[in-house]
This record gives C-alpha cells, structure tokens and sequence, in this order.
C-alpha cells in the first residue's frame, strides 16, 4: 500500500449523507444499459489499464472486506470463559474476605483501613460484573439494554475507583512514614472518609460519557443500506437472529470523534498515568525514608512497597500502552491482519491488568500482620463452630496450626507502633 | 480438606456454566481499509454506509458484490459514481413497479 492511502487525516465533519444528494437530483431518464456503460467508461477513464470483471484474483488490495477479528475471536473464546472465571473466582474470594474480616472483626480505625476496605468493595463489584460481561460479550448481550448500560458503565466506575485508592493508599502512606510529623492531623477518620467518597463521585462522574454513549443496538439496521428488491438474498447475509452489541453510538460525527478519543485518553490519564505517578512518587520517598531508618523490620517493608509498585506496573502498563497505541491510530487505515493482532494484544493485555484486582487483597491486606491475625481469628472461629462435625483425628493438626500462629502474632505485636503494617 | 474441594468443585461448575455460552460469538465487522482499484457499478447489489457514529472508526462506502463485500472510500471519485449510480438504478426500479401497479390498478 502506498503511503498516500495509509495515512489519513481524522475524517472531516461532512456527513457522508451528502453524497446521496446529488444522485437524487439529476433525473436523467435515460436507459438502463445506456447508463451503466457509460458509469463503466467513466470509471475506466480514472483508473490505468484494470480489468473490472476479474472477480477471481486474489490480492489483498482488490477486494478490501469488512474485518470481523477472527483470531482475536478465538483468543476470546479461551481467555473469555476459562481465565476470567478463574480471576473472578479469586478476586471473589480474596476480596469477600478482607470485606468480611472488616464487617465482623477489625472495625475500621485508621485511613488505611478505610482505603483498603473501599479498594476491596471497587474490587469486589468489578469481579462480580466481570463473569456478566463475558457472558453477554459470548452471547450477543441477550441481557439487555438496562444491562450494557449498566455493566459498562460499573466496570468504568470500579476501574477509576480502584485505581485512584490505590494511589490515595500510596498517598496514605507517605504521610504515615515520610511526613510523620503532619500524620496525626492529615490521617483522620473522618478524612478519609470524605477522600473516599470524593474518589467515589470523581469515578462516577469521569464515567459518565460511558454511560451515556454506550448503546444497545442491532448492528446493520441503523446503517444506510439497500438492495434491489430480487437480489436482497443474494450477498452472504443469511437471515440470523438479531445479533446485538453494546457499543459506542453517536448522532453525530462530531460528538462521535470527540469521545471516541476522549474516553480512552481519560482512562490513560486518569486511570493509570496519573495513579502510577503517586505511587512512583510516594512510594520512593517511602523507600528513601525507610533505607534511612534503623529498623530490623525494613528489608521487609522496602520488599513489599517495591512489590506493589512492581505488581501494578506489570499488570496494568501492558494493557495501556496498547490503550495508547489504539487510541493514538484509531481513525488510520489499517489491515485486517494487523487489527486482529492488534486486538487480541488487547485481549490478553486486559486479561493481565484484570488480575490485578485478585491481587490487591494479598499486597495490600494479608500482608500486613494485624490484618493476618484478624483473619486467622475468622478462621479459628470458624474452626469452633465447625469442631463439633470435625472427627478427633485431626485435633493435633489443629493444636499446632494455632500455635504457629499465636507465635507469630507476638512477633506482630512487637513491631514498631506505625500504622503502616507489614 | 473439605473446604479446598468445595472451591474446586465451584471453580468447574462455574467454568462449565460460561463455557455453555461460548457458541455464537459475533463482533461488529467494520471496514479498516478501501479496495485500490475502482469498480464498475455493474455487478454492485447495494451498499452501506459506514460511519465512525458506531462501532467503526473509520468512513466507508461497503458495495454488494455478489458473494461479497468491497470496501471503498468515500472521498473518491468512483466511490461517488458508484453511489449515484446505483441510487439512479434503485430510484428507476421503484418508478417501475410503481408504474406497474398502478397499471394493475387501473386495468382492475
């Protein structure tokens, strides 16, 4: 392909109604046949020396056909079902239980408690629409319009919210550790609460275009289209159930170039850009901070603050900077091979960011040793109530699982004072 | 333990439940690039407009061919042709069997 054809300018605001109009009014009543010679000749005149009939030759360029993402398709078909159940049932299951252990066990006393347990709910809520997701992307969103509102629109709201936590937490503790001194003032409960809820609204609001632009509708029908009356059949279009898809539609072409840039660049910026330069920020100068301070426990502090940098950068640059470039060549012609890459790069891309969010439990909750210990008291706990069913047998096994574990709650309770548990 | 075979079971039915689903996956298909070489408006069934107001990103002009689709740009000239050539025929099609009718009509 020539260069020329490549690279395109994003399309103008002209409507490409207009060019029906002129068709509409020459009313030239000549014949038929006469016509189409001539529309024959005048299409030979532009072109060099082509053959208009060869519809047997193969190459690439003649016959440019809609693309339909066949190998994303079945990239789709695995990563749908099989890798996203299992990431919704991890994510269920490690996000339920830091809620659990916050509702029953550990009552909510400091900033970072509020955090966690608001990172966990955002987390919680993504798992649980990401199976319904799936299921009507795989069945042509047979649950409705309410539905893909819906859906897009919390998987939006879920994403900004855990994302901007994640760096109020970053933010949380560099003032615990770096700016000590302000902590007690800027650390407060009811804070955090209002950080909390403002994060909350900011997600809401920043997904407003989603909820709004995103429709439930039959691909096809709202496009121009028509064929001659006795031919209708003959195309490869058989007659299929309504294949539904909830998508971007717009009334314009205008709005529509708008927030289809907008929406991807809002979700860089402020969904991942933004996050990772608090935490790039904030979590530096922890680790600055505590390589200064003589602490036994630092080696493993620094560890931690590094993994959940580590962990956030692989999970999620991948997928934006695929973001990015789709974003950056979305109105550019491209082939139907490199699209297909393309968007199966993006599938599986996707598939690794979503894991984050099984993940954020164990970084940011169980890592710490008084939440561990609230968690195993669910546990034990459990362990009573279901002692009574459990066979004499394994008594000794219990014996000594509870006993590792009051041992390591002493060593808990003799780390320094700082909210920032380890 | 009990507890751990309880969630494996859960993690297979839940598989087995989606993976029922999987069957008639379709994506919106949309034009990404136009066909090179200009075509006559002979062989052309119809054609659809595609615009960037949905799923596309992309302007197109998708001629019928018979057993398949062409992709072609908008802004060339025998894109244009084609498109006021086949409105011409269509408008003409639809004076006929108007006319016919109307001639049915009548001799009724």
């Amino acid at each position: 392909m020539s260069s020329s054809v490549c690279v395109v300018p994003p399309p103008p605001p002209s409507p490409v109604r207009a060019l029906k109009e002129p068709a509409a009014a020459s009313g030239r009543q000549t014949v038929e046949e006469e016509e189409e010679e001539m529309m024959f000749n005048q299409s030979n005149h532009t072109s060099d020396n082509t053959d208009y009939y060869d519809l047997n030759d193969n190459y690439s360029y003649n016959y440019e056909e809609p693309c339909s993402h066949h190998k994303n398709q079945s990239v789709e078909r695995v990563v749908g079902p099989y890798i996203h159940s299992i990431i919704c049932i991890l994510g269920f299951v490690g996000n339920s239980l830091v809620i659990v252990t916050y509702a029953f066990y550990k009552r909510t006393k400091s900033m970072t408690d509020v955090y966690l347990l608001n990172v966990a709910i955002a987390d919680l809520l993504f798992v649980l629409s990401l199976p319904l997701i799936v299921y009507n992307e795989l069945s042509s969103w047979s649950m409705g319009p309410l539905a893909c509102k819906v859906l897009r629109g919390s998987y939006s709201v879920n994403l900004y919210s855990g994302m901007l936590l994640l760096a109020c937490i970053s933010a949380d503790r560099y003032i615990a550790i770096v700016q000590a001194r302000r902590s007690f003032r800027l650390r407060s409960l009811p804070y955090s609460r209002v950080i909390c809820t403002i994060v909350w609204v900011c997600a809401l609001l920043l997904s407003v275009p989603t909820f709004y632009f995103y429709h439930w509708y039959e691909p096809g029908i709202n496009e121009e289209s028509f064929y001659f009356d006795e031919e209708e059949t003959t195309p490869t279009q058989a007659p299929s159930p309504p294949q539904y898809v909830c998508e971007f539609m717009f009334s314009d072409n205008i709005t529509a170039w708008r927030t289809k840039i907008a929406v991807p660049s809002t979700q860089l910026a402020v969904g991942f850009f933004l996050p990772m330069l608090i935490m790039v920020f904030c979590y530096a100068a922890v680790i600055v901070t505590l390589l200064k301070a003589r602490n036994f426990q630092r080696h493993k502090a620094v560890r931690v603050v590094l993994a959940v940098v580590a962990v956030f950068i692989i999970c999620h640059l991948p997928y934006n900077m695929m973001l990015l470039y789709d974003t950056a060549t979305m109105f550019q012609l491209q082939s139907c091979d490199a699209s297909d890459a393309l968007h199966t790069a993006k599938t599986v891309t996707q598939t690794i960011a979503y894991l984050h969010c099984c993940l954020n439990p164990v970084l940011y909750a169980f890592v710490g040793v008084k939440f561990r210990n609230h968690f195993r008291r669910i546990f034990q706990d459990l362990w009573c109530l279901g002692k009574r069913y459990i066979t004499p047998r394994r008594f000794s096994r219990v014996t000594s699982e509870i006993y590792v574990s009051t041992r390591r709650s002493v060593d808990g309770s003799s780390e320094n004072g700082s909210s920032f548990t380890m | 333990m009990a507890c751990r075979k309880d969630f494996l079971l859960t993690a297979l039915l839940s598989l087995l439940v989606l993976s029922t689903f999987i069957d008639n996956t379709q994506s919106a298909s949309c034009c990404l690039r136009y066909v090179r070489r200009p075509r006559s408006c002979t062989p052309m069934l119809g054609y659809t407009i595609q615009t960037i107001n949905h799923a596309c990103d992309i302007e197109a002009i998708i001629f019928h061919l018979p057993g398949r689709f062409v992709c072609a740009n908008p802004k060339a000239d025998w894109t244009q042709r084609g498109v006021a050539c086949l409105d011409e025929r269509r408008r003409k099609t639809t004076e006929i069997i108007e006319a016919t009718t109307q001639a049915n009509t009548t001799s009724a």
